[in-house]
C-alpha cells in the first residue's frame, strides 16, 4: 500500500517536472498561465451578467410617478388587483407583479408605485431608476392648471436624469382624472406642458451651483437654441394617454385600456 | 365617540376604517395632514397630531407596515383612545399575520372583516375607563399606610451622603426595577443595615487615603465604583443572615425577596459612590478631571449592567434555549426592540450633537428614527447600527429636501409676467450677513437678466444706508445700463435713518411697478430675536407689504441658538400680524458655509424648526459665491 502511494507520487512529480520543462522549452512562465486563466474567468463572468442584467429586457419595472394626490395607487391596485381602494398620502413605494398577457406566453413585470411628496419622491425614484422599463406620469387633470409648474419640474428632473437617459425607458405621460368635469384633455395638457418645460429648462440652466460643488448628473433638455418640443426628445419616446381609475358617475366605467395597451407594448 | 379609525399600510392603501355610525365624513384630508405634517417630517417622536377640532393619535407597525390612525373630536378626553389603540395593533396583526405576511400585496383584495371585532375592543375599552376608580383612596390603600413609623422619622446617626443619595434624582430611576417587589419595610429596614455597614466601610476608606503618597498618581477613590471593587465591597451575602435572624417573624422571606435585596444594596453603593465622586470638588489638573469622568462612567455603566441583570432576573427565567433559537439567531430575523435601538441611538444622537445639530433636535431626530425602526425585522447580515444609520441617513435627506418647490427665477417670471415686482425680505438677528447675501442674491438676479430695486430698509444702524450704497455702485460698473437695455440694472431706493421701516418699503414697491423693476430686495435691520417692539415692527412691515417671499438669514455657526431665533421669529410674526393667516418665514438663507468644515449641523436645526427649505447658501466674499443645498453632500458631512 505504502509503496504503491510513493510510485504514484513520484509518478507525478516526473511529469510534472516534465510539463515544466516543456513550458520553459515553449517561452512560458507559469505566471503567465494563470494570468490568462484569471482573465478568460474574467470574460466569462462579465459576459454571463451582461447576458443576465445587462439587457434591456430584463429591466422589468413600471414606474408610477408624479405629483402626490395625481391617483398613482388606485391606479397601482386598479392595475395590479383591479380594485379601488381608499388611499392616503404614500409613505413609502407599493410594489407588485403584474402579468401581461402576450400572444403566447405571459410575461411578469412590476408595477411599482412611487411616492408622490416632494421630500420623498426623488429618493425613491433613485432607488428604483435602474429597473425602470417604463415610467407612466401620472397627473392629476383636474387639478393641472393649478399645479402645472410643479408638474413640469418634476418632469424635467426625469427627462435630464443621465442615468435615465443611458437606460432610456418609454415614458407615457398619463391623464389621470379624466372622470371629473373639470379636467383637462391631453392635447391641452401636451401644449402647456411644453411650454411650461420651456420655461424650467430656462430657469433651471440658471439655477445655481450646488453645493456640492461637483458636475450635476443630468442632461440638456430637447435641442439647443430652439424652444422645447417633445419632439425633440431623441431618448425618450413619449406618449400621452387619458384614463381614470376612479369613476365618480354611477354609470361610467374606469378607462385603463390605453394604459393597459401601452404596458403591454413594452414587452 | 371616536371620529374614525383607520388602518392603512405605509403605501398608502387602506385595509380597514371605521367611521362614527358609518357616517363617511371626509377623513381623509386629517390624515394626509397627519402623514404630511409629521410622519414625512420626522415628527414621529410623540404619537399625537391635532388638526383643525380634530385630535389623532397613531401607531406605526414596522414589521407589517402599517400605520394605525385614531381620530376624535379635541374637546373629548379620551383616556381610553392608548389602551384601543394597541389592543386593535396587536389582535389586527395577529389575526391577519398570514394574510399581511404574504408578499405580492396579495391582501389589496382580502375583504378585511374587522368591524365586529373592533366593536367588542372598543367596548371593552370603554367599559375599563368608565370602572376606573374615581373615588378618593382610603387611608388603608394609600402608601402612607403601609409605612413604618420608623421609617418616617430622620435618623440623626445616618451618614448624611446616605440622605444625599435619597435626593439625588439618578436614584429614582435605578431603583424602578426594585420597586414593584421589595416593600417600603423592607428598604428601610435596609438602609437602617446599609447606613451602620457604610460607617465601617468609610473609616476603613479613610485609612487607606491616609497612607496616600504625594504627588500625581490615579487616585482611588473610597469604594471606587471599579468592576473589580465589586466583589470586596458585596456585602450583601454576609448582610442577609443577621437581617432574617434579627426579626424572627419575618423568617418566610422568599428566595426573590432575598435577591432583591441584594441588589438593592448594591445597587445603592453604586450610586452612592457615583455621588460621591460627583460632589466632590474636582481640581484642576485635566488628567485628574479625565479620571473622574472615567470612574463616572465606569460606575454609570456597572449600575446599567446591574439593573440589565435586574431586569433579567425579574422577568423569569425566559430563556427557551433550544438549537432552533440558536439558528434565528444567526440568520437574524430577530424584530428591532426599543432597548437594542438605545444605546446606537444614544451614540448618534451625540455624534450629530457634535456636528452643531441642536441638542433637542438630534434628540427628537433619533426618537423619530426609533419610531419608525420599532419593530422591524433586521436583515440577515444588517447590525443596529447600519440599520440606524441608514435609517437616519434617509430621514436626514428627507429634512434637507424641500417639501416645495423652490424655484425662485421661475416665480419672478410669473410676476414679471403679471406685471408687478417680486418682492423678498431679509430678516435676521445681528451681523448674520443680511446685506452681503442680499447683494449676492442681487447679482445673480441681475445676471440673469432682471432689474433690481434695493429698499434700504435698515434705517436704524449707522452705515447700514452706505453699505448697500457701496454695493449698487460696484454692481452697477459690473452691470452696466448697457446690459439692461439701457436701463438701470439696479438702484438703491433709500429714504435716510430714523424712518419708520414698513413705509419705506411700501413706497419701494410702489416706485418699482412704476419704473417697472422685476425684483425689490427689502434689507432690514438686524434684530435679537427677543427684542418686542423691533419683531413688531418687522411683523408690520411684512403684513403691510405682503412680500412674495420672506426670506430668515442665519449664520451655519450658530448651534442650539438657531432653534431659539427661527421659533421667535417665527412666533413674533405671527402674533405680532394682526391678520388671520399671518406670514411666516418661507425659506432660509444659510451665510458663512465656508467657515464651518463638516460641522454642518445648523442646516438640519433651521429646517426641521421651520419646516422651510433653504434655498440660499452663501460660501464666500464675493459676489458669485452663491450656492444652493445639496442635502445629500450636506447629510455624508453629518454623518462622517
Amino acid at each position: 500500500m505504502d509503496r504503491s502511494c510513493c510510485e504514484i507520487r513520484l509518478e507525478m512529480q516526473s511529469s510534472i517536472s516534465f510539463y515544466k520543462s516543456m513550458l520553459d522549452s515553449y517561452g512560458i512562465s507559469q505566471n503567465l498561465i494563470g494570468i490568462i486563466g484569471s482573465l478568460i474567468l474574467v470574460i466569462l463572468t462579465t459576459v454571463i451578467w451582461k447576458l443576465t442584467f445587462g439587457r434591456s429586457a430584463h429591466r422589468t419595472g413600471i414606474l408610477l410617478a408624479g405629483l402626490s394626490d395625481a391617483g398613482k395607487t388606485i391606479l397601482f391596485t386598479q392595475l395590479t388587483a383591479g380594485v379601488a381602494k381608499e388611499t392616503h398620502t404614500s409613505l413609502k413605494e407599493n410594489e407588485a407583479q403584474y402579468l401581461v398577457a402576450n400572444n403566447q406566453n405571459k410575461t411578469a413585470l412590476t408595477v411599482v408605485d412611487l411616492p408622490g411628496h416632494d421630500a420623498i419622491r426623488l429618493q425613491y425614484l433613485e432607488k428604483y431608476k435602474d429597473n425602470a422599463r417604463g415610467i407612466v406620469f401620472v397627473i392629476d387633470s383636474g387639478t393641472f392648471q393649478k399645479s402645472v409648474k410643479d408638474v413640469a419640474e418634476f418632469l424635467f428632473h426625469i427627462l435630464t436624469d443621465k442615468q435615465l437617459n443611458k437606460i432610456a425607458p418609454s415614458v407615457c405621460i398619463a391623464c389621470n382624472k379624466q372622470d371629473l368635469l373639470n379636467s383637462k384633455t391631453k392635447t391641452v395638457i401636451f401644449n402647456q406642458l411644453e411650454k411650461e418645460l420651456n420655461t424650467v429648462r430656462k430657469t433651471q440652466s440658471a439655477a445655481l451651483s450646488s453645493t456640492a460643488g461637483g458636475t450635476e448628473d443630468s442632461v440638456f433638455l430637447g435641442r439647443k437654441g430652439e424652444d422645447f418640443q417633445f419632439s425633440h426628445l431623441s431618448k425618450f419616446k413619449i406618449e400621452f394617454l387619458e384614463c381614470n381609475a376612479k369613476c365618480s358617475a354611477v354609470d361610467e366605467d374606469v378607462n385603463l385600456n390605453e394604459l393597459k395597451s401601452w404596458i403591454s407594448s413594452l414587452v | 365617540m371616536l371620529d374614525f379609525f383607520s388602518i392603512f399600510s405605509k403605501g398608502g392603501i387602506v385595509l380597514w376604517c371605521y367611521t362614527f355610525q358609518g357616517v363617511k365624513a371626509n377623513f381623509t384630508e386629517p390624515i394626509n395632514a397627519l402623514i404630511k405634517t409629521v410622519l414625512l417630517q420626522e415628527r414621529g417622536g410623540n404619537s399625537q397630531f391635532t388638526h383643525g377640532p380634530l385630535q389623532m393619535q397613531y401607531k406605526l407597525d414596522n414589521e407589517f407596515e402599517l400605520v394605525f390612525v385614531v381620530g376624535f373630536q379635541k374637546v373629548l378626553t379620551l383616556l381610553y383612545v392608548d389602551k384601543l389603540i394597541t389592543d386593535v395593533h396587536r389582535d389586527f396583526r395577529d389575526r391577519y399575520r398570514k394574510k399581511l405576511l404574504d408578499s405580492s400585496l396579495a391582501w389589496i383584495t382580502v375583504n378585511f372583516n374587522y368591524d365586529n371585532q373592533f366593536s367588542l375592543l372598543r367596548s371593552n375599552a370603554e367599559v375599563k375607563e368608565s370602572n376606573k376608580v374615581t373615588t378618593m383612596r382610603t387611608f388603608d390603600k394609600s402608601g402612607k399606610s403601609q409605612k413604618t413609623i420608623k421609617s418616617m422619622t430622620i435618623d440623626k446617626n445616618k451618614d448624611p451622603k446616605e440622605v444625599e443619595t435619597k435626593k439625588k434624582p439618578s436614584t429614582p430611576k435605578a431603583k424602578k426595577p426594585v420597586e414593584g417587589k421589595v416593600d417600603e419595610f423592607d428598604i428601610a429596614r435596609n438602609r437602617e443595615a446599609m447606613s451602620k455597614r457604610m460607617a465601617t466601610g468609610k473609616g476603613a476608606g479613610k485609612g487607606k487615603k491616609t497612607s496616600q503618597k504625594k504627588g500625581k498618581s490615579a487616585r482611588i477613590w473610597e469604594n471606587g465604583g471599579n468592576s473589580k471593587d465589586a466583589e470586596a465591597l458585596d456585602y450583601s451575602g454576609l448582610q442577609n443572615e443577621p437581617l432574617t435572624n434579627g426579626h424572627g417573624e419575618e423568617n418566610n422571606i422568599t428566595d426573590e425577596q432575598v435577591k432583591s435585596l441584594q441588589i438593592f444594596i448594591e445597587l445603592s453603593t453604586c450610586v452612592r459612590n457615583w455621588v460621591n465622586t460627583s460632589s466632590n470638588i474636582q481640581d484642576l489638573e485635566i488628567e485628574e478631571e479625565e479620571m473622574i469622568i472615567e470612574e463616572e462612567a465606569e460606575s454609570k455603566s456597572d449600575t446599567k449592567k446591574k439593573i440589565v441583570k435586574m431586569n433579567r432576573m425579574f422577568s423569569g427565567k425566559k430563556s427557551s434555549g433550544g438549537l432552533f433559537s440558536m439558528f434565528r439567531g444567526l440568520v437574524g430575523s430577530k424584530a428591532l426592540s426599543k432597548e437594542a435601538l438605545q444605546p446606537v441611538l444614544d451614540s448618534m444622537s451625540d455624534h450629530l450633537i457634535g456636528k452643531n445639530v441642536a441638542a433637542d433636535i438630534a434628540q427628537k431626530m433619533c426618537d423619530s428614527v426609533s419610531n419608525k425602526l420599532e419593530g422591524k425585522i433586521l436583515g440577515t447580515f444588517s447590525t443596529i447600527a447600519s440599520t440606524v444609520k441608514q435609517s437616519l441617513n434617509e430621514s436626514l435627506v428627507q429634512i434637507l429636501t424641500p417639501k416645495r418647490r423652490v424655484d425662485i427665477l421661475r416665480d419672478v417670471l410669473e410676476a414679471q409676467r403679471a406685471g408687478k415686482p417680486y418682492v423678498i425680505t431679509f430678516c435676521g438677528v445681528n451681523g448674520v450677513g443680511k446685506s452681503t447675501n442680499l447683494a449676492k442674491i442681487c447679482f445673480w438676479l441681475m445676471e440673469n437678466g432682471f432689474r433690481v430695486l434695493i429698499a434700504a430698509c435698515d434705517t436704524f444702524r449707522a452705515g447700514a444706508v452706505e453699505q448697500l450704497r457701496t454695493h449698487k455702485t460696484r454692481l452697477h460698473t459690473l452691470h452696466p445700463p448697457s446690459m439692461h437695455g439701457g436701463r438701470d440694472g439696479v438702484c438703491l431706493f433709500e429714504k435716510g435713518y430714523g424712518k419708520d421701516a414698513a413705509g419705506i418699503a411700501m413706497q419701494a414697491i410702489n416706485a418699482a411697478k412704476e419704473q417697472r423693476y422685476d425684483v425689490v430686495l427689502v434689507d432690514t435691520a438686524g434684530r435679537m430675536q427677543d427684542n418686542e417692539p423691533l419683531m413688531r415692527s418687522l411683523a408690520k412691515l411684512i403684513t403691510v407689504n405682503t412680500p412674495d417671499l420672506v426670506l430668515f438669514v442665519g449664520e451655519a455657526l450658530v448651534g442650539n441658538e438657531a432653534v431659539d431665533q427661527l421659533v421667535k421669529f417665527n412666533q413674533a410674526l405671527a402674533d405680532y400680524s394682526n391678520s388671520e393667516k399671518p406670514r411666516t418665514i418661507d425659506g432660509i438663507v444659510l451665510t458663512k458655509f465656508d467657515t464651518i468644515d463638516d460641522k454642518v449641523g445648523a442646516a438640519i436645526s433651521m429646517t426641521y424648526t421651520t419646516g422651510q427649505p433653504i434655498v440660499f447658501v452663501g460660501t464666500g466674499q464675493s459676489y458669485p459665491d452663491l450656492r444652493s443645498l445639496n442635502a445629500k453632500a450636506v447629510v455624508h458631512a453629518l454623518l462622517k
